[in-house]
């Protein structure tokens, strides 16, 4: 059986998943993973929070700051941007459109 | 092996497999800083072994496959690979013209011309090898440009 589609299909929503994380506090790689694990659909891995973080960055979704942690290493913070806030908005709106078509799909409506 | 070369050691293979794809050098230091505080924070906040946690990260290869399905990355990497097999096609296809084709057409046009065919295709071939530097293409058509331009020395400094 092929595993690969839950996997990649979480790929797709990672940056949802990054900018709805965001939207509460600004937080550190490794906390948004740790935040996301919690959620056993949700979770992904290291290979495809960083790209994106970087993409993310890269785009003007995210601000990023350096600040320290308590063992005094440096930590980059992430934190959603005007822009950032308004690709969310969008992508909710995408969401919950995408979800409702599905359901009804599944349903047999249309 | 001490714990950091293992830690450098898987870094450089990320770094290397995103070069391979067409990631910029501040694209990979920030996936590289992503990854070396992950494993940092791994360490002070779970107590992990930096070997063990260095073995459950995803293999370099991941990385790739993350990094080619962002936009930024899949355009710049085509755009290098199209940089790269121009100059070294340009630049053969010049070459070629100005000292295989070009002296049997006409040798007095190849007196005159053979200077200046040769210098636009190193300039060619040097320039848009350059630019597609991260790939095999590119390199070729750097090492293009090298050679031809040792000829050209070769055939000034013999009067030729």
């Amino acid at each position: 059986m092929d595993d690969a589609w839950p996997q990649q299909m979480r790929k797709g929503f990672a940056e949802l998943c990054i900018l709805i994380v965001l939207k509460r506090s600004e937080n550190y790689g490794y906390a948004i993973l740790a935040e996301l694990s919690a959620f056993d659909a949700l979770s992904f891995s290291e290979s495809t929070l960083y790209p994106v973080l970087s993409k993310m960055a890269g785009e003007g979704l995210l601000a990023v700051r350096e600040g320290p942690s308590l063992r005094g290493r440096a930590r980059r913070y992430y934190s959603l941007t005007a822009k950032g806030r308004a690709r969310l908005k969008n992508l909710t709106v995408y969401w919950k459109a995408l979800r409702a078509g599905l359901d009804d799909l599944l349903a047999g409506k249309g | 092996m001490s714990e950091h070369k293992i830690l450098g050691s898987y870094l450089a293979q990320v770094a290397d497999a995103l070069r391979e794809a067409g990631a910029a050098p501040a694209e990979i230091a920030d996936i590289q800083a992503g990854l070396r505080e992950h494993v940092h924070e791994a360490i002070s906040q779970d107590g992990a072994d930096i070997n063990a946690i260095v073995a459950s990260l995803d293999p370099p290869t991941a990385f790739v496959e993350r990094f080619g399905e962002t936009a930024v990355g899949a355009k710049k990497s085509d755009r290098e690979h199209l940089f790269g097999g121009a100059g070294f096609f340009g630049g053969l296809i010049v070459f070629v013209t100005a000292f295989l084709i070009l002296p049997n057409i006409d040798p007095a046009l190849m007196e005159r011309m053979s200077a200046p065919l040769i210098l636009t295709a190193i300039i060619f071939s040097a320039s848009l090898g350059f630019a597609g530097r991260n790939t095999k293409f590119g390199k070729a058509s750097l090492a293009l440009a090298a050679g031809m331009t040792g000829l050209f020395a070769f055939l000034i400094t013999r009067g030729g």
